[in-house]
């Protein structure tokens, strides 16, 4: 695989959905090439942060005891 | 992200567990609606339907999908039409990778550890509120496998649309979540901090 190869693969690569022939394939390439190393370290910092920034929001209390009672209804 | 959190029993095994989302249900129904109001009101009327209906719920299936299916559903069938937020524009055609490019035209250091880098350059808000700007189309499949982590198959599933309708929408929608959050961390002056001209 080469560099532009990569670059289509890659949203794949990090959503773990490649198959296992093709993760191998893409990881042989990420350890002799440190600029698409780079780009997959980068892509997968960005998706972890908006993972961080919007996990935050809990459901309120409130919302939370009306769906119990309709549950339990 | 699946959670475990304070759910108070229903003396009914199922309700249980369908409880145990409902930080999930309510986080995605949030950046749906932009609206904490509408966000609650879809949340309990997942549940009202999810309890309705849970007759159609096969055993031994993904009871997480099947909620997010019902949300979505509910959503673009109920709170869609009577949203009181005005609908986003598409953007066009972004470049792949757009953030990492920008910064790096920027001249700012990537550094050692691209993924501290990043995670480091932007504030809370900017992400959600970028987030709240994609369009619904982009927006459902970003939230769904960036914030919830679903598989790409799990997706087409809970949106009713094909796999490679899910992938091309998921790589553009993160492509133009990228190109708002370049446009605040421009508007913070980011690019002028430690800008050294581009490489």
């Amino acid at each position: 695989m080469d560099c532009k190869e990569i670059t289509y693969k890659l949203y794949e690569y990090i959503d773990r959905e490649l198959g296992p022939d093709e993760v191998v394939e893409v990881e042989k390439h990420l350890h002799h090439c440190p600029e698409c190393f780079e780009l997959v370290r980068f892509e997968s910092g960005v998706i972890k942060l908006v993972r961080r920034d919007c996990c935050k929001d809990q459901a309120p209390d409130a919302l939370l005891r009306k769906i119990v009672s309709i549950l339990r209804s | 992200m699946e959670e475990l959190r304070r759910a108070p029993e229903t003396g009914d095994a199922f309700f249980d567990q369908a409880l145990e989302h409902v930080d999930s249900l309510y986080r995605t129904a949030l950046r749906l609606t932009r609206n904490p109001q509408d966000a609650e009101d879809l949340v309990q009327e997942t549940y009202l339907r999810a309890h309705r209906f849970r007759d159609s719920f096969r055993e031994g299936t993904n009871l997480r999908a099947w909620l997010f299916r019902i949300l979505m559903n509910t959503f673009i069938n109920e709170y869609r039409k009577r949203s009181r937020q005005p609908e986003t524009t598409d953007v066009g055609d972004l470049e792949d990778y757009y953030l990492f490019h920008r910064v790096k035209e920027a001249g700012e250091g990537i550094g050692t550890d691209p993924e501290e880098t990043v995670m480091r350059m932007f504030l809370d808000d900017e992400v959600r509120r970028s987030l709240e700007e994609l369009p619904e189309h982009y927006r459902i499949p970003v939230l769904l496998a960036d914030v919830e982590g679903f598989t790409y198959k799990e997706i087409a599933e809970i949106t009713g649309t094909q796999l490679g309708t899910v992938m091309s929408r998921l790589h553009r929608g993160r492509r133009q979540l990228q190109q708002k959050l370049w446009e605040y961390a421009r508007q913070r002056g980011y690019s002028q901090r430690q800008g050294r001209g581009a490489s």
